[in-house]
């Protein structure tokens, strides 16, 4: 609340300069004006939308909403739990789906669609994507899927993309001892030495998660991935046709354990990172004394800081580019994302419309003023983000030379959602890259 | 003795294993973000030390004095003062301020033991003292400017508590709204199914029909089917009565230019629900107590030229006060803390207490202190239920296992 509020305010100083008008207190843009936006009216019609926001993050959305509302005359109701996953399986099934579902990940919105549980969305916006989107025509296989007769349609819209590839620091803490942003892996290793050294521990790192343990160590396995092997072997990875015990997948798991099992190098010992709360974990880079000195992790984080985020626009912690080898040049800049798919579980004309209204730049300034969203759409003007933070993560995104969305939450859900993650979280235990490479491929021929 | 000396620590235990987590909850509730944070509740009684970074003043505070220059503050005046600020201008609810005298001190965060608190440390080419009360005087022998430093002290901190969290939680008018639903749910969802488990047991105890005893089988036996199960066909069943409800409605023209779409997600669905999952428990538990009942009380009544009707509200429920009241909080307890079939069968934008706590800290749940705060407050509606329903609840267990009782 104090974060986004400050955001806000903030905000509406810096867009005022630059021709988008300014957007605060909740009152929204000027383009949202009744007919500006040339969606159509649908007043008296309502829209309903369940998703994933809850708290701080509902009120955002709201924002967004609120456009749309303004521009139709529609009512929208947006309703969000943390149980989105669950609930929205149990509507479709009971016919009482919203008209639109936002889902955290592809898996779910493929196996409603198969179903026959969404409705496939206009087949230009699959092309309007592949052409606006940064790496754009990726974003657009991420919301195709088979329907219920195995034939693939256009079904989920990205709208809100993370960041995955982040390492979080005190850049004060770093000047204290003399640290510098590292810019490849071997200087990141470098510095990980040069800290333990100093008598200090360079990460915090923690992977419980409830039900959910263990995927931020696969997030850590993505991104190091991306950045031993080619971005085509990591898409065969995603569909097995790398082998999970293959050398490629093995090197990157000997390349994470060598910081999540080596004791010096993680705050704790690595006994504990199975033990200690993803959530919690960061919050060692603001102790006094830090705990640790960096931590990787998504664009979301600054949730659970201390201050809630409030550390990030008020430069007290930052984030650097989770920096590829040196020793592998080709293979670029790759970034490690997520987001969020939007698509159609009840349809109405209204609800068209709001698709149409996702495709307009101003769906996406109204958000990227406030905080936590970030756009692979090139339409947009960069300058509606709320700080500079966000700016840089914007900028990692679009100029990702890779962009690949999160491998766990494209592989089937026994594997993405179960041995990936029991396993990684066995790994961290001590068990030995082969075994686990081996459990992984042993279960995901179980479900083949 | 021994035997009732082994009694008392098992109960001890047991009272234990329910009073630590409860005044755990409470004490951090009423604590600072930062404490709860750093120390466990059990130290939230006794002074901490705890670690602090401050950020000093910077150039823009700079004094020339002779031939020095000089920036002085006080590390801790200076951050309550920036923190009621930044709340005031948010108008946000602080956090309590922090209160306590340095232990130590040092140049940076990553070094808070490096001196005490009266010593002189060099920091940036000047001379840092800082005192116990948090005073600091920086000199340097040029012109300083650069801005503020992070410096780490250790603050050794009395034990501090505040209503912050708990106003916090009832900022927003959200808290507040769905207590009220809370109520608009459980209690119709309580009295409902106690009204008809009274009736349906006084006929399975006292009338006599065909087919009495298999018909009290199988409510008894719908005890065994889980509520999970039931889910997708209630809801789809719930949407289609909507679906006819909307349908009449545009028949009628009564929606002038509106959807007329009604959601079957609705307060009544909800009671309809509890009921039902309620009933083969209510029925089976006021049987019990019903059919036992003395019954030349009955018979008599029934001399004297009483109706069904008549024994019924006349006798049979007021000698039934401790099973209704038994069953009673049981059902409440039950509603008042359902969060499934809230989330499933509610509707989706009044929502029940235990949904509205669950949303509060945020969909990446970052947000504990705050729940800890309404987690309290959802506890203590059952608890003065309990309370004041209790001297029922003790007889009410009792019910039916003594024939004639």
């Amino acid at each position: 609340m104090k974060t986004s509020l400050k955001l806000l305010s903030t905000a509406s100083v810096l867009t005022l300069g630059t021709g988008i008008a300014a957007f605060a207190d909740g009152h929204a843009d000027a383009r949202c004006a009744a007919g500006e936006l040339g969606l159509g009216d649908f007043a008296g019609q309502t829209v309903t939308i369940a998703g994933p926001w809850e708290g701080t993050d509902e009120e955002l959305v709201n924002n967004v909403i609120d456009c749309f509302e303004t521009s139709t005359g529609a009512t929208v109701e947006y309703a969000g739990s943390g149980e989105f996953e669950q609930l929205i399986v149990t509507d479709v099934r009971a016919g009482s789906a919203p008209n639109i579902a936002v889902f955290p990940q592809p898996g779910l919105a493929a196996d409603l669609a198969a179903e026959g549980g969404l409705v496939p969305l206009k087949q230009d916006i699959a092309g309007w994507m592949a052409e606006n989107y940064g790496a754009g025509q990726s974003w657009a296989d991420l919301g195709t899927y088979a329907d219920e007769n195995g034939q693939e349609q256009f079904y989920a819209f990205a709208y809100k993309a993370d960041v995955k590839s982040l390492v979080w620091y005190k850049p004060e803490t770093f000047e204290d001892a003399g640290y510098e942003v590292p810019e490849t892996m071997e200087e990141l290793i470098a510095l990980s030495d040069q800290i333990v050294a100093d008598g200090g521990t360079p990460w915090c790192l923690g992977i419980e998660s409830g039900g959910a343990t263990g995927w931020t160590a696969t997030d850590w396995m993505e991104d190091i991935m991306l950045r031993t092997t080619s971005p085509e072997n990591y898409d065969k990875w995603v569909t097995n046709d790398l082998a999970f015990n293959s050398d490629e997948v093995k090197a990157a798991m000997d390349v994470f354990g060598s910081i999540a099992k080596n004791d010096a190098y993680v705050a704790g010992g690595a006994d504990s990172v199975a033990s200690t709360f993803f959530g919690d974990s960061p919050k060692g880079l603001f102790t006094t004394p830090p705990q640790c000195f960096m931590h990787r992790q998504a664009s979301f984080i600054p949730a659970f800081f201390p201050d809630k985020g409030e550390e990030v626009s008020e430069g007290e912690a930052d984030f650097f580019y989770f920096p590829p080898f040196a020793s592998n040049p080709d293979l670029g800049k790759p970034v490690l994302g997520g987001g969020t798919l939007w698509a159609m579980t009840n349809e109405s004309d209204a609800t068209h419309a709001f698709f149409e209204f996702l495709k307009q730049p101003v769906a996406h300034e109204i958000w990227m003023a406030q905080t936590g969203f970030l756009t692979p759409h090139k339409g947009v003007d960069t300058s509606a983000y709320a700080n500079d933070s966000l700016r840089k993560m914007g900028e990692i995104l679009a100029g990702a030379d890779t962009f690949r969305f999160d491998a766990s939450d494209l592989m089937p859900g026994a594997i993405g959602a179960g041995a990936f993650w029991t396993e990684m979280t066995a790994f961290t235990q001590g068990q030995d890259t082969a075994t686990t490479a081996d459990n992984i491929q042993s279960a995901w021929d179980a479900i083949k | 003795m021994g035997r009732k000396a082994l009694l008392t620590a098992i109960l001890l235990v047991i009272v234990m294993i329910w009073v630590v987590p409860f005044a755990g909850l409470l004490l951090t509730s009423a604590r600072s973000t930062k404490h709860a944070n750093e120390t466990g509740f059990w130290r939230s009684i006794v002074s901490n030390e705890i670690g602090y970074s401050f950020k000093t003043k910077g150039s823009d505070a700079l004094v020339q004095e002779g031939d020095v220059w000089v920036i002085r503050g006080n590390i801790i005046d200076d951050r309550n003062a920036e923190e009621a600020a930044d709340a005031a201008e948010d108008g946000d609810i602080a956090q309590p301020p922090i209160r306590g005298e340095v232990v130590r001190f040092g140049a940076s965060a990553t070094n808070p033991d490096a001196a005490q608190p009266g010593e002189t440390i060099d920091i940036r080419d000047g001379n840092f003292t800082l005192q116990a009360n948090g005073d600091y005087e920086w000199v340097f022998d040029e012109e300083y400017t650069r801005g503020g430093k992070t410096i780490g002290v250790r603050i050794n901190h009395p034990p501090t508590f505040g209503l912050q969290n708990y106003k916090r939680a009832f900022a927003d008018g959200r808290i507040t709204n769905s207590l009220i639903n809370s109520f608009i749910v459980t209690i119709p969802a309580t009295v409902i199914p106690v009204m008809i488990a009274a009736f349906a047991a006084y006929a399975f105890s006292w009338l006599r029909f065909p087919g009495r005893d298999v018909l009290l089988a199988v409510v008894i036996a719908l005890l065994v089917v889980p509520l999970q199960l039931a889910f997708i066909p209630v809801l789809s069943m719930f949407t289609s009565v909507a679906d006819w409800a909307g349908d009449l409605q545009a028949a009628l023209g009564l929606c002038e230019g509106q959807d007329c779409d009604v959601s079957g997600k609705s307060f009544s669905g909800l009671w309809l629900a509890h009921t039902a999952f309620g009933l083969p428990l209510a029925i089976y538990l006021l049987r019990n107590y019903i059919a036992n009942l003395p019954g030349e009380l009955i018979e008599s009544a029934r001399l004297d030229g009483a109706t069904h009707l008549q024994i019924f509200t006349k006798l049979v429920l007021p000698l039934s006060m401790p099973a209704l009241a038994s069953y009673g909080i049981f059902q409440f307890l039950w509603v008042w803390n359902d969060l499934l079939v809230a989330l499933i069968l509610g509707p989706s934008s009044d929502l029940v207490l235990p949904i509205e706590i669950q949303k509060q800290i945020g969909t990446y749940k970052s947000e504990l202190e705050r729940l800890n705060a309404s987690a309290f407050i959802s506890m203590v509606v059952p608890l003065i239920v309990f309370i004041s329903l209790q001297r029922y609840f003790v007889r009410g267990l009792l019910a039916g296992s003594v024939k004639g009782g």
